[in-house]
């Protein structure tokens, strides 16, 4: 076909594609829209914010919302010049130059405190240093915005010498943390088709030899930070392929690499887009030409092929490596309809295990009948999941790694219990959210009345002997919702709804109380423990994401609308 | 009546004039450009649920930024802008997995005689670029956009265009070469 006939026919299957006209709830939306109040300019918004948190500061010493700004909320797109360092990228700002905190109520560790900053659609993943630092990378809405890494010390003060904040950044990417506390980040440039690689170190200076410039704007995920000190990340090729990158600890291509993979890279359901072995070998997962199959390759620090790989996993949809070195793949079976021409039912899913010398592990695969959803690991290699559709019966499983049922197990629902359902996109398949495994080895899953996922919502914990915990399940007031986590899932499992379980049995619960979002903290027998539930946000919220800090208490992410940006307010609270 | 209440009324009869213009103008916006720009987003992302998504984003995106559109008669290409960002933001915030070849429908290859199987193995090649490649062939040969007005409606470089339009164009080209000797080899 000649490229002249090839646009002729683009132009005319794309005039006859098109839809002639939109869908009536756009209209309905925009004229809404358009009898809606004009907005409160964010800036007033925000003073009307402050005062409630202040407000709600006095009342309650238990539960501080320390109010640090550190941009102007009307938006991150009109940081002003002046606060971002003269040398581009070279230099993080002086402590003179970090943004003025607007507003902060004294915190102790005792009390919490709470950190906002306005950030795009899409919830930034806070990652914890060794030493307690709180790292949070932005990515602010449009192209004029000005990105940010944040480090928060313990009590959610901005540390000396940050944030970093480069010129013409507009967003940066989830940061990894290397052992020596090396913070490796990606950042977008506006108008650049690549990106660019920075090591900071804990003061936020630029590590000699740094930024590496790569070639395509921050590939799916992060760079993962390798046991020897440098980092490995997955670049595109101007070809539509990829590589994997290694870097020295000095910032230069490591020897051997880059390694070019077999296929398109893609990050599995669940963010699971790259993972390091406790040998230092990567894992990726890859798109096979034009089946429905996956690989997962695996490359060696020296660039080599790792034996035994890459795994070809039928219908692939992701991996995790588990605590003791294995790889967990899972792959489904469909009804091979796609829409538009019908609706993908997931007939079977299939669990795999596999060593390090990518041969799966006696007892596996595992085939369940129907949709699971991404499999949580306990400590032990235990893998929990939920089996089988909401309209069925439903059961948790407790696998070991010899891909038994460990004893006491599966969990069979009753038929008027369901566990929460989820899609990881739009018109995808629903599948049973997995449970999540408290610090005691309990497993908690949300759950819904079934029938109807609008119907009342609650919890069930199980003993790690597969029996119910008394006291358990728990059911919220009928008006009130799960919170959900937006578009990550936290590390080990859980998705979408993600509930947390403390060291003594204490459960977290995010939900939705009217236009209010608040923390529910359980204790092991299912009753609210004094002082909770805990406010953090009264207006409606988008997302809503929970991770336990050993030692230190709960972070919550909240992101909150803003219209073209969200709100984020990162809660620290005890 | 004392002075300061009328200072008051004058002013909220200003606001609510106000309000009613921007309505107006906001509903003739939609009036205009809604149709078309939901073609725009279904013709990028390939799904219809997620162009009314995209779309439904772009609204709340332009109501909240009316403020910031300086020349009316630019309005269309000004929403079409925020359309496009709002595809772009979508596309990357979700995984979207290219259609496959070998999920043609069985229909399709009974039909090879004609040109209606050269649309399907276009349609499929489509479907299967990745949405940065996708985004320049619509708005080149759907919006009718000119390399350097898609560079600036992209925030890219035109090169970039270029190169994208480029490695598009030869991808399908490929793809639907392939697809045809698949068939004619099936045939034999």
């Amino acid at each position: 076909m000649n490229d002249e006939r090839l646009e002729r026919q683009l132009r005319e299957l794309f005039r006859d594609d098109a839809p002639n006209s939109a869908p009536n709830s756009l209209r309905l939306h925009a004229a809404e829209l358009s009898r809606r109040v004009r907005p409160i300019p964010p800036r007033r918004r925000l003073s009307v914010v402050l005062v409630r948190a202040l407000a709600a500061a006095a009342v309650a010493a238990a539960f501080v919302f320390a109010l640090v700004l550190t941009v102007p909320l009307d938006g991150p797109r009109e940081v002003p010049a002046s606060r971002v360092p003269a040398s581009p990228g070279l230099t993080s700002m002086s402590p003179a130059s970090t943004p003025p905190a607007t507003a902060s109520v004294p915190a102790t560790e005792a009390s919490g405190w709470s950190f906002r900053v306005a950030d795009s659609p899409g919830t930034p993943m806070p990652v914890r240093g060794s030493d307690g630092t709180i790292y949070l990378a932005t990515k602010p809405f449009g192209a004029r915005g000005q990105g940010a890494v944040y480090a928060l010390d313990p009590l959610g003060q901005v540390r000396s010498g940050w944030p970093f904040a480069p010129e013409g950044v507009v967003a940066f990417g989830t940061p990894a943390i290397g052992a020596d506390g090396t913070l490796y980040v990606f950042s977008t440039t506006f108008g650049s088709t690549g990106s660019r690689l920075w090591a900071l170190d804990p003061s936020g200076h630029v590590k000699p030899g740094w930024p590496y410039e790569a070639l395509s704007i921050m590939p799916f995920g992060q760079a993962l930070a390798t046991p020897d000190g440098g980092a490995v990340f997955v670049e595109a090729q101007d070809s539509g392929t990829h590589q994997v990158v290694t870097l020295t600890p000095q910032g230069s291509l490591k020897a051997g690499w880059p390694v070019s993979l077999p296929g398109s890279w893609t990050c599995g359901e669940g963010g699971a887009c790259a993972a390091l072995g406790n040998d230092g070998t990567w894992y990726g997962l890859v798109q096979v030409g034009a089946s429905s199959d996956a690989e997962i390759v695996g490359i060696r620090p020296d660039g080599s092929s790792a034996p035994g790989w890459p795994v070809r996993i039928a219908g692939g949809e992701g991996f995790v490596l588990t605590p003791g070195g294995a790889i967990c793949a899972w792959g489904y079976d469909t009804n091979g309809i796609a829409p538009p021409m019908g609706i993908t039912t997931i007939l079977r899913t299939r669990f795999l295990l596999l060593g390090a010398d990518g041969q799966p592990k006696p007892g596996w695969p595992v085939t369940i009948a129907g949709p699971s959803g991404i499999p949580t690991i306990g400590a032990d290699d235990t893998m929990y999941a939920t089996a089988g559709a909401a309209a069925g019966t439903q059961t948790i499983l407790a696998l070991g790694p010899d891909g038994r049922e460990r004893a006491g197990w599966p969990y069979t629902l009753p038929t008027e219990i369901a566990a929460w359902p989820y899609a990881p996109s739009a018109g995808a398949p629903d599948r049973p959210t997995s449970p999540s495994v408290g610090a005691d080895g309990r497993v908690i899953l949300p759950v819904f009345r079934a029938p109807d996922t609008n119907g009342q919502k609650g919890l069930l914990a199980l003993r790690p002997t597969g029996e119910v915990s008394p006291g358990w399940p728990i059911w919220l007031p009928t008006d009130t919702s799960f919170e959900t986590i937006g578009g990550y899932v936290q590390g080990g499992g859980g998705a979408l709804v993600s509930p947390v379980g403390g060291q003594e049995g204490t459960v977290y619960l995010a939900v939705a109380s009217g236009a209010r979002a608040e923390i529910l903290a359980l204790d092991a027998g299912g009753a609210l423990k004094p002082g909770w539930p805990r406010p953090v946000a009264d207006t409606p919220s988008r997302a809503v994401g929970l991770f336990l800090v050993p030692d230190a208490g709960l972070v919550v992410t909240v992101q909150t609308d803003l219209g073209n940006a969200t709100l984020v307010t990162l809660v620290m609270t005890r | 009546m004392g002075s300061e209440d009328t200072l008051v009324a004058s002013r909220e009869e200003r606001g609510d004039a106000a309000t009613r213009v921007r309505a107006g103008d906001f509903k003739r916006l939609t009036d205009r450009e809604l149709d078309r720009s939901y073609g725009l987003a279904c013709l990028i992302l390939g799904d219809r649920d997620d162009a009314e998504d995209a779309v439904h984003d772009a609204l709340e995106s332009a109501w909240l930024r009316w403020d910031s559109l300086r020349d009316t008669e630019r309005l269309g290409a000004w929403f079409r802008r925020i359309v496009t960002n709002a595809c772009c933001d979508l596309a990357r915030r979700r995984r979207i997995t290219p259609i496959t070849m070998s999920e043609l429908p069985e229909q399709a290859a009974a039909d090879h005689a004609t040109g209606v199987l050269e649309r399907e193995f276009l349609r499929e090649a489509l479907r299967a670029l990745d949405v940065d490649h996708r985004m320049v062939l619509v708005l080149r040969y759907y919006e009718d956009l000119a390399v350097d007005e898609i560079a600036r409606r992209l925030g890219e470089r035109p090169g970039t265009v270029k190169s994208r339009l480029h490695y598009g164009l030869r991808t399908l080209r490929a793809d639907i070469d392939a697809a045809a000797r698949s068939v004619s080899e099936g045939d034999r």
